[in-house]
């Protein structure tokens, strides 16, 4: 129950999605942290899939699909559906 | 050699274009509509530059052949919102090294339900592999999100946007190209069906078949570039959304331009949707000390704002999204807007915004044009 976050070896940078070259000191070189949870930032829903703004703790705000209800400020547990972060309470 | 946008043209937008609609048939339509709009022969041209997401596989050169054109210059731009003020300064920029004399630039796209939904789910890969799967269903979800941090920042609600959104509905009113025409009431604003909320069906722009084309010479003749700037990926999508590359480039465009937003007599922003155009002009300096409500309230209503009735009202023909604001500001500098002309205008400013690379757009760029 994670979903994998790409950090830079070379600087400890977070990105998501993965990037070729860290914004932040230019390296090419990745490994992956996962990351189990995060804060609910924003919500909407579309179709009938609701669908949130997720800050990690390692930085990156994913954009998740929210199979539970939850609001702005929620602590929420991470999976991952193929690329996709799955959000639940 | 000096270089002048010598005409401007539209052909019309569409909801439902018929099956023997392409997106080359669109095209060519404005092509021969601004040479007509120019007064300049077809066989004068000699650079050609494009924008389109539906003209694939085809590219620039294609269609120059299908156009019968022999080229000297020649540019696709795949960049959406940001394509039209990109190829006008890379055209401009041509004509004033010698690299052409006349050079063409069309941007414009056919869509039916299926083609929409394909562009919007493979949008890049990013969207391919992290946003589709949700389902997001296309950008309107994210700019939900967007929308609302805007409403916290600002304190604003929803009847706040509905102000742009029925000002810019009453100008489209006047404008015979836009597919939404009928005025709009506040009261039918705020009761429109709920597309991702907070956003309602009028906060989104109805998506069109259609293209827009300006025609470059070098000539002194005509309306000038007066400035530009462009800023794009300005925070890696790692802000709120709230703030493009603008925001850091419009010190520069002002300086370049020897002018400011108030000297501004026509104003075209990227309005995809009412709160980014609000974002644009923030940026831009229109709004005084960041506030946007009082902006919205005491403001707005006197600026001549995406006066075509912007792509809220008139459409948004995919990649002629890009260039619909740089033809109406030239159709409005060069006397041609017909009812919704506004009096002798002198400057527009024109920004172009886009390309959500995952949660908001990343492409921002802005030009001062100067009347003849």
């Amino acid at each position: 129950m994670s979903f994998p976050i790409p950090v830079c070896v070379a600087c400890g940078k977070a990105v998501f999605p993965p990037r070729a070259l860290c914004p932040r000191c230019g390296s090419r070189e990745w490994r992956v942290e996962p990351v189990d949870g995060g804060i609910v930032e924003r919500t909407t829903e579309r179709d009938g899939t609701s669908i949130a703004t997720v800050r990690t703790p390692l930085g990156p705000l994913l954009v998740a699909r929210l199979v539970s209800v939850a609001a702005a400020g929620d602590e929420v547990m991470l999976d991952a559906d193929g690329g996709v972060p799955v959000a639940r309470c | 050699m000096p270089a002048r946008i010598v005409g401007a043209a539209e052909s019309p937008y569409s909801r439902h274009p018929t099956d023997g609609v392409t997106t080359e048939r669109l095209l060519a339509d404005a092509f021969l509509r601004v040479l007509a709009d120019a007064g300049i022969e077809w066989n004068a041209v000699d650079g050609l530059g494009v924008a389109s997401f539906t003209l694939a596989p085809d590219r620039a050169v294609d269609l120059a052949w299908r156009l019968g054109l022999r080229v000297r210059w020649l540019m696709d731009d795949g960049n959406g919102g940001a394509s039209g003020i990109q190829l006008l300064e890379h055209a401009v920029r041509a004509i004033e090294a010698g690299d052409a004399t006349t050079i063409a630039l069309l941007a414009g796209d056919r869509f039916d339900r299926d083609s929409f939904r394909r562009l919007v789910d493979t949008y890049n890969r990013a969207t391919v592999k992290h946003l589709a799967p949700i389902p997001t269903g296309g950008p309107n979800a994210l700019f939900a999100m967007l929308t609302t941090a805007h409403m916290e920042r600002h304190g604003l609600e929803r009847a706040d946007y509905g102000r742009l959104v029925v000002q810019q509905r009453r100008a489209a009113g006047l404008n015979p190209g836009a597919v939404y025409r009928a005025p709009l009431t506040i009261e039918e604003y705020l009761a429109a069906p709920v597309v991702a909320p907070p956003l309602h069906r009028y906060d989104c722009v109805p998506v069109v078949s259609g293209a827009d084309a300006l025609l470059v010479s070098g000539t002194s003749d005509g309306v000038s570039l007066r400035a530009f700037r462009a800023l794009h990926n300005v925070d890696g999508q790692e802000g709120d959304g709230l703030r493009t590359g603008l925001a850091e480039v419009a010190p520069g465009l002002w300086d370049q331009a020897a002018a400011g937003p108030a000297d501004m007599d026509v104003v075209c922003v990227y309005d995809d949707y009412p709160a980014m155009a609000l974002v644009q002009l923030t940026d831009l300096g229109f709004v005084v000390d960041d506030d946007v409500r009082r902006f919205v309230h005491d403001e707005l209503g006197a600026l001549a704002l995406n006066t075509s009735g912007g792509q809220l009202s008139a459409g948004q023909a995919g990649a002629a999204g890009g260039m619909h604001g740089l033809v109406e500001a030239v159709m409005q500098l060069r006397g041609r807007a017909g009812a919704r002309q506004v009096e002798r205008p002198r400057l527009a400013v024109v920004s172009g915004y886009g390309m959500v690379l995952y949660r908001y757009g990343a492409c921002a760029n802005a030009v001062v044009l100067e009347a003849p």
